[in-house]
């Protein structure tokens, strides 16, 4: 009785020497896979983020609540980029499994980001609103970077013009004249 | 192939989307304080002793099933000094907030700024739902702000010291001869655009010098206003400033002398009280206990506010005084506890010092002066509703002395000469009347003044003016606080000294 051999269970490898080491299927080097990589997981964060973003402030108009935005914003930004993923790869014959997949999230990310910051007549005044949920809450950090994403530059309190060079004895105020006769 | 064209897609678009972000023009944009919880304070721990009414307090509490109010109220004040409550209720930096109201701080140095955010209200986060001044800079933007039907809802303080009423030597004990102008320096209407006067008064110095001139007997026609510095401000008799400010004239008294005669109040539109009376019960209560708290760290609070250092402020905060600055006005507050509230406001309110009887005043002064140009409201603007249901009702007033003398004069031997050294701070003359007019306004002077005591002369000689300090005493005056004079006063009916004990 023959035995069988782990060579026999396991498929044939394929010759790595019938091709150069630094060459993948599709005929790209090592690096420059590893450079696409790179731009599919920054194009996918990146897009997502401001996706992200923009899709909670477009909740923040029904409610304040973070985890709320913050979930159906979730659903939207992983929602929508799958489901155009099903239909582009259902209709074409792109093929190309996880990586064409992960390809088309960071395109449709990246144009949505891109279509929210180009459009900022609209996103502005939503994204500025988002911004000032975060500071009211007191994520400073999140704040300022919704705000850069609103295109405004933030001026906290803390912030503010220095102190008024009066002495001590300003006075607690000096109203406008009222609308009597002066003596 | 297809793999290069995602990529090239890819790359494009992020490149794309970085460059449109960083080059993209960016306007300023004032970003809301962070909004600190404060705590509701305890049912025991807001001023209340041992008397305190638990049913008072308990009701105080949410209604239960109400809807929770999560938005802040957010709180204007008329000068850094009066936010104080507010920063001692914040939590430290990196403490953990408490659960309770919502609040956000915009102190303001000028009537106008106050007014503004009233105007803008605390749906805006330059605005204010609650606005916390000095009662008579209240009078004289109520005019303004008559649209939004502005209550004042709680006496959070006394003004100490912070206005000074300047004279010169004798003038305040007789009238100013016949029908001249009389010359007033502070902030009035003529004025207000003097912006000395502007520095040196404020709306409460202004009635702090009406109100004297209103003693003297000088009507308010007769009462000029005068810049400092002027020609006719350096001959001036009277002037009336906040306290720091250099005048040659010497001090005749100031509220630290006439400690009842400004409160600083809480402001709100009615609508506003109307709409979330739970949550400005909530505030009130709290930021009565911030009072309490500020008094007992007062270096403290005047360094957070100096610095601005983690505090919750609305959008559009000026800069902050210095913290020696911060001192010297805290100094200059007598706050009011949870347990006076009641003596002051509504309707077991029924001393001769009241906020009602304070508001009738300050408007008829300030419409006299011309710092308001409309008469009182028919109904004074205050909202008894939210210190009905927390404070407890007022201590019950001594009753009057059993052995008190009859009114007709012939017991007077109770009142007898005021103490060695006294000093007399002013003088109020009743040019025409009657004993019990005048004793309703030895009873005012009286809450007004509370540490002075008062000499009456009157026309009909030691008899006379035994039954008008009789008539006094009735209306809850001390005996003790009470002397009579002999002779009579000349070209009025009674003459009451206002005097200071050594």
């Amino acid at each position: 009785m023959r035995v069988a051999k782990d060579d026999d269970l396991l498929p044939k490898r394929k010759s790595s020497a019938a091709k150069p080491p630094s060459r993948a299927g599709s005929g790209a080097s090592a690096s420059m896979l590893r450079l696409m990589r790179i731009a599919r997981l920054v194009g996918l964060l990146l897009g997502g983020f401001v996706t992200l973003v923009g899709a909670m402030s477009l909740v923040g108009f029904i409610t304040d609540s973070f985890w709320v935005r913050l979930v159906v914003a979730l659903v939207v930004v992983v929602g929508f980029p799958a489901f155009v993923s099903d239909r582009v790869l259902k209709r074409t014959s792109l093929g190309g499994g996880l990586a064409m997949v992960t390809d088309i999230f960071a395109i449709v990310l990246l144009s949505v980001a891109l279509v929210l910051v180009a459009a900022d007549f609209a996103s502005k005044p939503l994204l500025v609103r988002e911004g000032d949920r975060y500071a009211r809450s007191g994520s400073r950090a999140m704040a300022r970077v919704v705000y850069f994403l609103g295109g405004v530059s933030p001026v906290f309190p803390e912030e503010g013009g220095p102190a008024p060079a009066g002495s001590g004895s300003a006075p607690a105020s000096a109203s406008s004249p009222p609308g009597a006769s002066a003596k | 192939m297809k793999s290069y064209a995602t990529f090239v897609i890819t790359v494009l678009l992020t490149v794309a989307l970085v460059f449109s972000l960083v080059s993209r023009e960016r306007s300023k944009h004032e970003a809301p304080a962070e909004v600190v919880e404060v705590a509701e304070a305890p049912a025991g721990d807001a001023g209340v002793d041992g008397g305190a009414d638990a049913g008072g307090i308990a009701a105080a509490a949410p209604e239960a099933g109400a809807p929770k109010d999560d938005k802040p109220l957010r709180v204007t004040t008329l000068g850094w000094e009066h936010v104080a409550s507010g920063v001692a209720l914040a939590p430290p930096p990196g403490g953990a907030p408490a659960a309770g109201g919502a609040i956000e701080l915009a102190p303001e140095a000028s009537l106008d700024a106050v007014e503004a955010r009233l105007a803008r209200g605390g749906a805006d986060p330059q605005g204010a739902d609650v606005a916390v001044l000095p009662l008579p800079a209240f009078v004289a933007s109520f005019e303004r702000l008559r649209a939004l039907e502005p209550r004042a809802f709680l006496v959070v303080g006394f003004s100490h010291g912070r206005e000074e009423l300047r004279a010169r030597s004798g003038a305040l004990l007789k009238a100013p001869p016949g029908a001249d102008e009389v010359k007033l320096v502070a902030l009035g209407p003529s004025t207000s655009t003097d912006a000395t006067a502007r520095a040196a008064g404020s709306e409460s110095a202004t009635l702090l010098g009406l109100f004297a001139l209103d003693l003297l007997g000088v009507a308010p026609t007769r009462i000029g206003f005068a810049a400092p510095g002027t020609p006719e401000g350096k001959a001036a008799a009277f002037a009336a400033l906040v306290k720091g400010v250099p005048d040659e004239r010497p001090r005749a008294f100031s509220t630290a002398d006439a400690s009842r005669l400004v409160p600083i109040v809480a402001v709100a539109p009615k609508a506003l009280i109307d709409a979330r009376e739970a949550a400005v019960r909530a505030w009130s209560k709290a930021w009565l206990d911030g009072l309490a708290r500020a008094k007992s760290d007062v270096p403290g609070i005047a360094r957070r506010l100096a610095a601005k250092d983690a505090l919750p402020f609305a959008a559009g905060v000026g800069g902050a005084p210095e913290a020696l600055v911060l001192v010297e006005r805290l100094g200059q507050l007598e706050n009011v506890g949870l347990d006076q509230q009641t003596s002051l406001i509504g309707p077991l309110a029924k001393g001769a010092v009241t906020l009602e009887t304070l508001t009738q005043r300050t408007w008829q002064l300030a419409r006299g002066g011309g710092i308001t140009a409309t008469a009182a409201p028919e109904a004074s603007p205050i909202d008894a509703r939210v210190v009905a249901a927390i404070a407890p009702p007022p201590k019950d007033a001594p009753p009057p002395a059993k052995d008190a003398p009859p009114a007709d004069g012939d017991a007077g031997a109770a009142f007898g000469p005021p103490p060695a050294g006294t000093v007399a701070y002013v003088a109020y003359r009743a040019v025409e009347g009657d004993a019990e007019k005048v004793a309703s306004q030895i009873a005012f002077l009286g809450g007004v003044f509370e540490r002075a005591v008062f000499q009456v002369t009157a026309k009909g000689g030691d008899k006379a003016a035994r039954a008008i300090a009789a008539a006094a005493q009735d209306k809850g005056v001390a005996a003790a606080r009470l002397s009579v004079a002999p002779g009579e006063p000349q070209g009025a009916f009674a003459v009451v000294e206002v005097l200071s004990l050594p």
